[in-house]
């Protein structure tokens, strides 16, 4: 690690020791998770899903704006995607890894998770396809794959010059002889935007499919219509406000990085717009609440709104909705430290947000209309504070290994 | 064809060599069959590897679905283990992977890729092994002013340019 590290300044260690501290956290929570059971966590009978699930979605979220950048703006003939293409798309590739861990701690016994996979077995026993989960098994899995593929095309060219560059044999074995023809950069160029096709729809089907673990469900608070368009807006939302940041840290750590004001701008400009459709998914929600006549949705709308909830849902609203109406102004687009902060501060938002759609429904006992208690416990915010760890970490080595800058873009 | 030599006498210095290959990959000098659009359309093309993937995807989840549903032991009916959403997502997922790959494996093949010991890897080997000449292959349609250029570019060596039964 101290190499990785060199002759960095003390800040950075302080940052790598705070990531060493949170994956040290995580790695307890995890032991303590394995060892007792998902009896350590504070879900019981009716919160069923936690804060795992929550974590889970916020980071197969923050996926999907590194396949946005990368294969829907390379559609949209967007060129100035480059500056920031290889930082989106090492981030979706490192997130959805990430997200990955967190269903094998809701397992439990994790050790028989690939009980998921559907193969044939002396028992004939198959995988229930009828399940949103497994719909996510096969969805999240060929995300992932395509994700790596469409990285590695991409990159391929990158890691011939870096080849050249730093004279280190893997990553000529890694650009697989590749040699800069025209043939090659015709071809190369051709079979980026099938992929970028395939995985546009890829985009919009995953978080989709993620959002059908709860809209397929038959419970009040859950079952709704909306959930797809509000899940997809809302991760390349997230997403976009991560690439955001990560951006920014990574141009202060690595000289030879810079993202222009340009790009900034117009990536400000899709969080507003973005902003606007989250807007409207929650009018609709707001719509529903006032035409329903189902108590429990009535219930449920009080306890976010009014109840445990109102602090946070507040928070919500003046992030997700009201902060990003910012950017309707030039001054505000152009500054790098304001778009930082008002990133961060929709991050945060839309992990909570996730939190309490996910728990709000599930605090209602259907039978008594009682309203239960959830807490988390400190495990499953270990848990959290390690998946930010594992992320980062994860992140800063592919930085390492991999070119950040897009040379097919100038070539 | 037409081979060009770049004969040396001597051996070549790393800022020598170095020259030689930004050179040779900025004016795409290894472009080896033809850079005409004409060939780009006929032989660059890998729609069929596409389809040809996307007809597997469909075939694996098909047979899949069958399988599945003939081999579950209890009896259930088809409708109970496959209804239209998971078909689709099954179908779609199987689709889509067996597309990008056989895509991947039909830019491979056809950009040359995996070909160790072509282009620049060629030129270094023979560097390290002392040979005193470097031979590079290039379409025969490529402009010969181009070629004059290179002769310029590199005065340090000899250039002999062949035509491929030389």
């Amino acid at each position: 690690m101290a190499k990785l590290l060199g002759n960095i300044k003390i800040r950075y260690y302080v940052f790598f020791t705070l990531i060493l501290i949170s994956i040290c956290i995580g790695l307890y929570s995890s032991y303590l998770t394995f060892k007792n059971g998902l009896g350590s966590w504070n879900i019981n009978n009716h919160v069923v899903w936690g804060l795992d699930i929550t974590t889970f979605i916020f980071w197969i979220g923050i996926g999907h704006s590194g396949t946005f950048i990368s294969a829907v703006l390379l559609l949209l003939r967007q060129t100035w995607r480059h500056e920031i293409a290889r930082v989106s798309e090492l981030m979706t590739i490192v997130s959805i890894i990430t997200a990955g861990l967190i269903p094998l701690y809701h397992i439990g016994r994790f050790w028989l998770s690939y009980w998921i996979i559907p193969y044939p077995n002396q028992m004939s026993l198959w995988t229930n396809f009828k399940s949103p989960l497994e719909w996510d098994f096969f969805a999240i899995s060929i995300y992932l794959i395509s994700s790596i593929l469409f990285f590695y095309i991409s990159v391929l060219p990158d890691l011939n010059k870096h080849y050249k560059k730093t004279k280190r044999k893997v990553y000529f074995i890694l650009s697989l002889g590749w040699l800069g023809t025209d043939e090659q950069w015709y071809l190369h160029k051709r079979l980026l935007i099938v992929l970028a096709g395939l995985l546009t729809a890829l985009v919009i089907s995953v978080h989709s499919i993620v959002s059908f673990d709860f809209a397929v469900s038959i419970l009040p608070g859950w079952h709704s219509t909306i959930n797809p368009v509000f899940f997809v807006a809302g991760a390349i939302f997230s997403g976009l406000a991560m690439t955001v940041i990560l951006s920014n840290i990574i141009e202060k750590m690595n000289d030879n990085f810079k993202v222009t004001i340009f790009v900034y701008e117009k990536l400000s400009k899709i969080i507003l717009f973005l902003s606007l459709v989250l807007s409207y998914a929650f009018f609709m929600d707001l719509i529903l609440f006032f035409t329903t006549s189902n108590i429990i949705e009535k219930m449920i709308f009080n306890i976010k709104f009014f109840g445990e909830f109102s602090n946070i849902s507040v928070f919500v609203i003046l992030i997700n909705m009201m902060l990003p109406n910012l950017f309707w102004f030039e001054k505000f687009r152009k500054n790098k430290s304001i778009l930082v902060i008002i990133s961060s501060l929709i991050l945060i938002s839309m992990w909570l947000e996730r939190y309490v759609f996910v728990i709000s429904p599930l605090k209602i006992d259907l039978i008594s209309n009682r309203i239960l208690d959830y807490y988390p416990s400190f495990i499953e915010f270990g848990l959290l504070i390690g998946s930010f760890g594992f992320f980062v970490l994860l992140f800063y080595i592919s930085t390492l290994i991999f070119p950040l800058k897009s040379m097919s873009h100038s070539e | 064809m037409k081979y060009i030599i770049f004969n040396t006498d001597r051996n070549i210095t790393k800022n020598e060599y170095n020259s030689i290959i930004d050179y040779l990959n900025e004016s795409k000098i290894l472009n080896i069959y033809s850079s005409n659009e004409i060939d780009y359309q006929s032989s660059l093309n890998i729609k069929n590897y596409l389809l040809f993937g996307f007809i597997i995807g469909i075939l694996i989840s098909v047979f899949f679905q069958y399988y599945t549903i003939y081999s579950n032991p209890i009896g259930l009916s088809s409708k109970a283990i496959f209804s239209f959403t998971p078909s689709v997502i099954v179908i779609f997922a199987f689709t889509i992977l067996s597309t990008a790959l056989s895509g991947i494996i039909g830019f491979i093949k056809k950009s040359k890729l995996l070909n160790w010991n072509s282009g620049s890897e060629l030129i270094n080997q023979m560097i390290n092994t002392n040979e005193n000449y470097l031979i590079l292959l290039i379409d025969s349609n490529y402009q010969i002013e181009k070629i004059q250029d290179i002769k310029n570019y590199f005065k340090f060596l000899t250039i002999k340019i062949l035509d491929e039964n030389n």
